[in-house]
């Protein structure tokens, strides 16, 4: 038993992070040959994981709490902007649907910035009202992460008592697929065919993760408060000391990580055309796999996290029933604690 | 007019006090060190100074202000700085970034000192786009020092800087503090490496359980048969 825990340990280390990451590009590939249309749609989707996770790992790496409601957040930014699109816009004029050729209409583009900015200031009144007090009071990381665990309960009990426990579908037009049909040729002679499926509306989601993405890459590596979250992430202590404003910078973690989940969660009710109370509870699982994948505490490792886990659920219903989707994620979580608990890109020592 | 007087500091955590009246002063450009058994309350007394503490009893003047509980970002702007025994930079950013955190507090003149720090502190110009945490432990010291300096303080604290470091990185280290002191930085030097550290400073204090036990030039502590027998190893 002692003599297998060392050999994975040690095969661990020979491959190294890039190992690693070249190891599952490889099987990327292989899986891409088999059901081309589900990985592209599996990065797609998984970009929206990808922004959920990065809030995880952005408030773990600053506040060293798991915070469960976030899943939670990312349904409530879902709700807001049905809210603002189905009752306020229409009482204002703002209607329309079939944006280019998207399913949903440009008042979408105008729901999202109110819903980043509810949110942000929800997430800010909680810190506020909740976190910020256990901290003063030195309150234990494990007693927090359960308060965001009673957060989650009350904020969907919330939700569901202002909208209804069931599903609600979402009013948008019907667009046909995006086909992208190609071959590649064989050096023995043959050809493989490609056939990808791809909605408009998930094209959609992946820019605007790749906006979100970069902007986040300009802000902590640019600015001079991104750069003082680093520092932050990395030394808290060290931090007040060098005369960061931690409180500022706490403040930061939150609005960003609220925003992205805000619109994370709506635009996965966009790509799903429905809203369930329950939908960002069940993507806690999807988004803490990608956290622990990438290694906690890293916004790049909970990218490639995301997508992976958005991939290998698409990608699972090939040959498994769509059901089975959040048990997948819950597997990689599972295999990546019993053999490489760091994740991707992880600290030797985290 | 001492740049830092501390008065009968009584000070500690939770319900232990570890500081029972302990006072000190350090004069303007001074080098001074203080020594002590483990445990006697020499770190206490910097984290009290440094405001990260805050003292049931006595106060902190520097530069004619009571400074006494004041938040750690006025008193960087004031002229104090800080650099603690461990994790004293940020392991993840580049050598360049820890040195734009030390100016976080003020950052008006931030690309003439980080030149001045690249001048003082070659060594780190040539590495700096590398990550901190790549550099060995006495580079990482330099560094710390380096991103203390950044604000151009008139105090500078500093918790055994030599400590973990081979003999001649320590010397190293020591050459380097010189160099600091002799820009007119006052420097108020925890250190084990006794011999050492006052052979670079003016003055010295013993702390023991909390207290002041003995406190004079940096020449008669050298001097002192009881030091010499406690401390330095002698006979």
């Amino acid at each position: 038993m002692i003599g297998q825990g060392i050999g994975v340990r040690a095969r661990s280390a020979a491959l190294g992070e890039w190992g690693w990451a070249g190891a599952l590009a490889l099987l990327c590939v292989v899986v891409f040959v088999a059901a081309p249309s589900k990985v592209v749609n599996g990065i797609l989707l998984g970009s929206m994981i990808a922004l959920g996770a990065i809030g995880i790992t952005l408030i773990y790496s600053i506040l060293r709490f798991a915070h469960i409601a976030h899943g939670d957040y990312m349904t409530l930014g879902a709700y807001i902007s049905f809210f603002l699109l189905t009752v306020v816009f229409p009482a204002i004029g703002i209607v329309g649907t079939g944006f280019g050729p998207f399913t949903f209409g440009y008042p979408l583009l105008i729901a999202l910035p109110i819903t980043v900015v509810v949110c942000c200031a929800f997430a800010l009144a909680i810190d506020n009202s909740v976190y910020q007090r256990l901290r003063e009071r030195g309150t234990g990381l494990i007693t927090i992460a359960m308060v965001s665990l009673g957060i989650a309960i009350a904020l969907r009990g919330a939700i569901q008592m202002l909208w209804g426990t069931g599903p609600i579908r979402l009013p948008r037009e019907t667009r046909s697929f995006y086909h992208i049909d190609f071959e590649i040729a064989l050096p023995t002679g043959g050809a493989l065919p490609f056939d990808i499926r791809v909605p408009p509306d998930n094209i959609f989601l992946g820019l605007t993760a790749v906006v979100l993405v970069g902007a986040l890459y300009l802000f902590l590596n640019r600015t001079r408060t991104g750069k003082a979250m680093r520092a932050t992430a990395d030394n808290i202590d060290l931090a007040r000391i060098t005369g960061i404003d931690t409180t500022r910078i706490v403040h930061w973690t939150w609005a960003i990580a609220a925003a992205y989940a805000a619109i994370a969660g709506t635009l996965i009710a966009v790509a799903r055309a429905q809203l369930h109370p329950n939908a960002g509870w069940a993507t806690l699982i999807p988004m803490f796999a990608a956290v622990l994948l990438g290694g906690i505490g890293k916004p790049w490792g909970a990218l490639v996290g995301g997508l992976l886990i958005g991939v290998s659920m698409e990608v699972s219903t090939e040959w498994v029933s769509p059901a089975y989707k959040p048990a997948v994620s819950f597997a990689i979580m599972l295999v990546v604690l019993l053999v490489r608990p760091r994740g991707l890109f992880g600290d030797r020592d985290a | 007019m001492s740049i830092l007087r501390v008065d009968g500091i009584f000070a500690g955590y939770g319900e232990t006090e570890i500081l029972h009246g302990v006072s000190l002063h350090v004069e303007p450009g001074e080098a001074v060190t203080m020594f002590g058994p483990n445990g006697s309350g020499k770190s206490t007394l910097m984290k009290t100074i440094f405001g990260l503490l805050t003292p049931r009893e006595g106060s902190v003047v520097f530069e004619n202000t009571d400074i006494t509980g004041m938040q750690t970002d006025r008193l960087i702007r004031m002229g104090m700085s800080y650099v603690p025994q461990v994790g004293n930079i940020f392991p993840s950013l580049t050598i360049e970034e820890n040195l734009e955190m030390g100016a976080f507090a003020d950052d008006t003149e931030m690309p003439a000192q980080v030149a001045e720090m690249y001048r003082m502190f070659p060594d780190l110009r040539r590495s700096r786009r590398q990550r901190a945490g790549s550099l060995s432990g006495g580079q990482r010291q330099m560094l710390a020092f380096a991103r203390a300096l950044m604000l151009k303080p008139s105090l500078l604290l500093l918790d055994e800087p030599s400590a973990g470091l081979s003999p001649i990185m320590a010397q190293l280290i020591f050459d380097r503090l010189r160099v600091i002191r002799g820009t007119g930085v006052a420097l108020l030097i925890v250190e084990h490496n006794i011999r050492t550290a006052l052979a670079m400073s003016d003055r010295g204090y013993v702390l023991a359980d909390g207290e002041n036990r003995l406190d004079g030039s940096a020449a008669g502590l050298l001097d002192n048969p009881d030091i010499g027998r406690l401390y330095l190893g002698g006979k």
